[in-house]
């Protein structure tokens, strides 16, 4: 009992930040509103647990804010895959701010057509930004196919051109075949990197992570990481053009890897 | 057969700069081929980030700003593009995100930039170097020290009146000091052993020591820590309960808290085991004696005896041979080398702690 009673005082003393670091993840992901509440709700609940597991596990060997926000992040994680899959904004929408995220957010994921979502951002005060802004940013945005599938109705399926005979299926399946050869080009170039140099991209263009915060986390000097990128990026470049891979096609390929 | 997640504990070490180097090996390999788990460390290390939960632990280098494009040393390829630099340059978003005026219509942007490019750099901010603060607090501690080593001789030998020691000499923690400089343990899933235990506990017991004398605000936090070590030993709720009040009354006179904390290192050496508190107590103000320049803590019995024969030699061999360094560095009494004895503090502290 008196184990337990510590640690709810422990608790009890980082609710504080319990709320700042949850709040910042939903920043980060889209979250907002109900959505929102839900999950700070659900980390609550979670960090209460077999009385207080989570924090009994802890062991001092790292400061508690950075500890709480470490498990709070890994527990978004656990909760995004149970509420909506693998689906996660686009590191170009982190790039471009909270409200890229957002507008990624309400169309991709929840559905909502580019007006709407527009309207919805405006009318609870997320945003000051005008229409023609919201949709320029918009458009900057990579295509994904919706989280949920779109009801068509019969009639447009009875317009789509199926079974185009035998020529289109051997065209789909050179398409494919010149698919998976690109695709395991990409995916030998990126093994074939240093693993520092694996995360440091990954972090960078499929986290949407800064070069700055990429080199605070990984305790590198900044200014080499930009030389560094580079050089990892123009090695990754040689390694598709070897495989007959061109620049378009391998950043084609690298954003469908990224929004897997 | 799939790994099992790394450790949160772990991860947040790393993200505090706090592993090893084999630790920090494996665990970008580990984030390398896992893009789940390295989804969670990034989230997490933008949140820190963005809280101001963890400082940089890399020296001043000067100017970080990126390499400006067209003004790169030692560029052996020539660019790709007509544009002239080539592929990833930094650009606004190593800044706080700005909104669209301002920037030409464009398309989706490329996820990856492995055409040429050629975008505006932005300086970034500058992060104070904590080393000029401990270097300014050092003079100081040097001025007061000289006039305190009698008063310091007086002391007693006992490594676990080391925290006392700083205070006398009115020693401060120096602005953004780790007190917990311990290495992860490699598999986590084992529990801290008693005497690993014992000298994290004594360590803070310095550093809690210390700030109680300075008035510093971070006392409070320190008395949080010492509460959740001492909450993994049997028997310690009452303990406990003294740094719980310690904690809650960290903003009152350090006279009112003193007996408070006198009687509470007491009763953890007790608990924990004396002699691994009487030492994490000594390496940790060694410590800040190093930092501070304080050369009364290296002449004192105190360091004779904690690197005497019967102490902290007898422990692992990893700790005596850390042991052995601080001893060549302070031989004779006045060390030069203030920062080499920082770090072969930090080691054996590290070792006591492991």
């Amino acid at each position: 009992m008196e184990a337990r009673q510590r640690l709810e005082a422990v608790f009890v003393e980082n609710l504080s930040l319990i709320d700042r670091i949850v709040a910042s993840l939903c920043r980060r992901h889209g979250l907002h509103g109900d959505e929102a509440d839900d999950f700070g709700s659900w980390v609550k609940e979670r960090m209460i647990e077999g009385d207080y597991a989570v924090l009994r596990k802890f062991r001092g060997e790292s400061a508690i804010a950075t500890y709480l926000t470490m498990v709070i992040a890994m527990m978004l994680h656990e909760y995004r895959v149970r509420r909506w899959g693998r689906w996660r904004p686009s590191a170009a929408a982190r790039r471009h701010g909270d409200i890229a995220v957002r507008l990624e957010v309400l169309v991709h994921r929840q559905g909502h057509r580019l007006h709407e979502a527009i309207q919805l951002l405006q009318s609870s005060g997320e945003t000051q930004l005008t229409e023609r802004q919201l949709v320029e940013i918009f458009s900057r945005l990579p295509r994904r196919t919706p989280l949920r599938p779109v009801e068509v109705g019969p009639t447009p399926l009875a317009d789509i051109a199926v079974n185009g005979g035998a020529d289109h299926l051997v065209n789909t399946m050179a398409a494919n075949e010149d698919r998976a050869v690109a695709d395991r080009a990409l995916q030998e170039a990126l093994d074939a990197l240093p693993a520092e140099d694996r995360v440091i991209l990954r972090m960078r263009f499929w986290q949407g992570l800064s070069v700055a915060e990429i080199a605070h986390a990984l305790h590198l000097p900044q200014k080499p990481l930009y030389r560094r990128v580079e050089h990892a990026l123009a090695v990754m470049r040689r390694t598709l053009e070897t495989a007959g891979i061109s620049a378009a096609q391998a950043n084609a390929l690298l954003e469908e890897e990224a929004l897997r | 057969m799939k790994e099992p997640p790394i450790d949160a504990e772990r991860l947040a070490a790393f993200l505090e700069g706090r592993s090893g180097e084999e630790e920090r090996g494996e665990l970008i390999e580990r984030l390398g081929a896992s893009e789940d788990q390295l989804e969670s460390f990034a989230d997490a290390a933008a949140v820190a980030n963005e809280l101001g939960l963890v400082a940089s632990r890399l020296p001043m280098t000067g100017n970080d700003a990126p390499p400006e494009a067209g003004n790169r040393e030692g560029e052996s390829e020539q660019p790709e593009s007509p544009g002239g630099a080539s592929t990833l340059t930094p650009d606004a978003d190593e800044e706080p995100p700005r909104g669209p005026a301002g920037r030409e219509a464009q398309g989706p942007e490329p996820l990856i930039p492995l055409h040429g490019g050629n975008r505006a750099h932005r300086r970034v901010r500058w992060i104070v170097d904590r080393r000029w603060y401990a270097a300014a607090a050092g003079v100081a501690a040097i001025v007061i020290g000289s006039l305190l080593v009698a008063r310091v001789r007086e002391s007693g030998t006992d490594p676990a009146d080391s925290g006392t020691l700083l205070v006398s000499a009115g020693v401060r923690l120096p602005p953004g000091w780790d007190g917990q400089p311990w290495a992860t343990a490699r598999g986590a899933a084992e529990p801290l052993s008693a005497d690993a235990r014992a000298a994290r506990l004594g360590a803070r017991l310095t550093d809690l020591e210390v700030a109680v004398a300075a008035g510093d605000s971070g006392a409070a936090a320190i008395a949080g820590d010492i509460a959740l070590l001492l909450s993994g030993i049997d028997a310690s709720g009452p303990l406990t309960t003294i740094y719980e009040a310690v904690r809650t009354r960290a903003g009152e006179p350090a006279d009112r808290l003193t007996p408070l904390l006198a009687d509470g290192r007491d009763a953890v050496a007790r608990l924990a085991g004396a002699e691994s508190v009487a030492l994490g107590t000594w390496a940790e103000a060694a410590r800040l004696a190093a930092a501070t320049r304080n050369v009364g803590f290296f002449r004192s019995p105190a360091t004779h005896h904690a690197l005497g024969e019967d102490g902290v030699s007898e422990r692992r061999p990893a700790a005596a041979r850390a042991a052995e360094r601080v001893q060549a560095l302070v031989a004779g009494g006045s060390p030069t080398d203030w920062a080499a004895l920082e770090s072969a503090t930090t080691e054996l502290l590290r070792e006591l702690t492991r």
